[in-house]
């Protein structure tokens, strides 16, 4: 048991890179890939840095939501398919239609169209939610190795 | 007797009020509630007393200021004030469940005002 919490970082990361194996092209998956083997490899920087997984995914749930807001403005201002696919590749925006990157509501005649009622406009993503929730509880689980002494003691 | 700040009290607060401000922002999808959703994130990063005095800090006047807001601006004998002249606008939002949202905001602050007994 003390060795599964230990390591419990790799296999959670080893979940989430095996979730994402489908879709590689994204930086989530991505950065999902790296962290689990850097973090497999080298435990001392994961102890010491276990914060930028809360920052990597806070970064997907932030970004999400500040571009939902501004959207329509960048589209306004001349974003084009282009900006749209490096938005998806970020996976700020959770549809596939350059219209409707949010599915806050349906596009007409090809245009984009914003919803104009903002009572939960934008659905969370509670995928990124979940895996938040649970980088923090990693985290909760890091500080316990902290204290080195005790550590040594108990894996003896 | 356990104190406030030897039980498990201010790990609870955190939690409900991450559930209060989480379901506030995306009930009003708003650059404000961008800022909400900021605070959520940080609270992550802190341990809980740095969360709580950051909070009290920088999260207490921004809500507080939200929810006077909020209320003043559907309030008719405050129309006139400068204040909410100036700053009312992006507040005038017809509510669709005034008395359950106002209920919600209201909820949120208290739990930010119970946060300065925990420090």
């Amino acid at each position: 048991m003390f060795f599964f919490v230990r390591h419990i970082q790799s296999v959670t990361l080893l979940t989430l890179f095996l979730i994402g194996i489908a879709d590689f092209n994204n930086l989530q998956n991505l950065g999902f890939m790296i962290f689990f083997v850097i973090y497999t490899a080298y435990e001392e920087v994961y102890r010491r840095t276990s914060k930028l997984l809360i920052l990597f995914i806070g970064f997907f749930i932030l970004g999400n939501y500040y571009i939902s807001l501004n959207y329509p403005v960048l589209l306004e201002a001349g974003a084009d398919t282009a900006m749209f696919k490096w938005f998806s590749w970020l996976n700020l925006v959770t549809n596939d239609d350059i219209n409707d990157p949010f599915g806050m509501c349906q596009p007409q005649d090809g245009k984009m169209c914003v919803d104009t009622d903002m009572y939960f406009r934008l659905k969370p993503v509670y995928l990124n939610w979940f895996i938040l929730i649970s980088m923090s509880l990693l985290m909760d689980v890091n500080k316990m190795y902290a204290y080195k002494q005790e550590v040594a003691q108990l894996t003896e | 007797m356990v104190s406030q700040k030897e039980s498990n009290f201010p790990v609870v607060l955190l939690w409900s009020s991450r559930v209060s401000v989480f379901f506030m922002s995306y009930m009003y999808h708003t650059d404000i509630s961008f800022i909400n959703l900021v605070w959520i994130i940080f609270t992550f990063l802190f341990s809980v007393k740095v969360t709580f005095f950051a909070s009290i800090l920088v999260m207490l006047p921004v809500l507080s200021w939200e929810f006077f807001l909020i209320y003043a601006v559907r309030v008719p004998s405050l129309q006139d004030l400068w204040i909410i002249q100036e700053y009312g606008s992006n507040f005038e939002w017809t509510m669709k469940k005034p008395v359950f949202e106002q209920a919600a905001i209201f909820m949120t602050v208290a739990q930010f005002f119970m946060m300065i007994g925990t420090i």
